[in-house]
């Protein structure tokens, strides 16, 4: 007896199921999207909505770079402080101040 | 049109004609290199479903199966050394009833009385099984044998010298097995 002889009687019971194959034949057919369905602008947008797309960590951080720059330049005078507007509003607070604590000294 | 043509353009017909024609031979196979039933399953749909990802990729320079059974050999490879680290963590208590152990064969029955030969293979180091099972079992050519497992021709004769000693002195009652 060969080896391959012997090896087919030991394997005999080794098989996928009808089930097993149907199943394995349906998991397969969804790797292809169907003919129908790739048509059309709204079944287009939808698989690009539900898809995913992968992008290169240094061209992520770039784009991020760039858009933080761009941003910065946009927004960065919330940020500055004036000095004569930071002078009056210390001189507006600190007149509030006294006026407060001669109210309380009155009292 | 020819069933790779139609699995290249998605048909239904020729994906029922590739599982129906391959998987179960496929399946013992796998069965043979990873020495268990369960993950032999899980090799062979994942290898068919790599085959069908990739299927632009088929070129026709081989036979089908010899570009499925590539696929499968490394899927087979990538899911024993996943395997190995999970044992590697497990304590040696938890690794006896796993895997790659003699008798722990699946779902399947051992057959009194007498050493069975899937027994024996398991009980070979992967790269001998590999070459057994490739040599014997599917009757590669070594040229083919070379191809499938990226090695020399000179290395598969090495491997399979070597893997018929040590399958032989694991068989040594057997002597009705023509190796």
């Amino acid at each position: 007896m060969s080896l391959k002889e012997r090896l087919d009687e030991e394997l005999k019971d080794v098989a996928f199921s009808q089930e097993q194959q149907e199943q394995l034949k349906a998991r397969l057919m969804l790797l292809f999207p169907d003919e129908q369905d790739s048509k059309g602008l709204m079944a287009r947008l939808k698989r690009f909505w539900h898809g995913s797309t992968e992008i290169p960590l240094p061209v992520a951080a770039a784009a991020v770079l760039v858009l933080g720059i761009g941003l910065w330049s946009s927004c960065y005078t919330a940020f500055a402080v004036d000095q004569s507007q930071a002078a009056l509003l210390l001189q507006a607070g600190s007149l509030s101040l006294q006026v407060i604590s001669q109210g309380v000294s009155v009292l | 049109m020819e069933p790779v043509e139609a699995l290249k353009q998605g048909d239904k017909e020729a994906i029922s004609w590739l599982v129906d024609s391959f998987s179960q031979r496929l399946l013992k196979a796998a069965a043979l290199i990873l020495g268990d039933q369960h993950l032999a399953e899980d090799a062979v749909q994942d290898c068919l479903v790599d085959a069908i990802s990739h299927i632009s990729s088929f070129r026709g320079d081989a036979s089908v199966y010899t570009w499925l059974y590539a696929i499968l050999l490394r899927r087979c490879r990538r899911m024993r050394r996943s395997l190995s680290v999970k044992i590697d963590q497990l304590s040696s208590d938890d690794v006896e009833p796993v895997l790659f152990r003699s008798g722990n064969y699946g779902r399947l029955p051992p057959v009194e009385g007498r050493m069975q030969v899937r027994e024996a293979i398991s009980a070979l180091d992967h790269k001998y099984r590999e070459a057994i099972v490739l040599f014997y079992y599917e009757e590669f050519s070594i040229k083919e044998m070379a191809q499938l497992l990226g090695v020399p021709e000179g290395t598969v004769k090495n491997r399979l010298h070597r893997a018929r000693e040590k399958l032989r002195l694991l068989l040594e009652s057997e002597e009705e097995i023509c190796l």
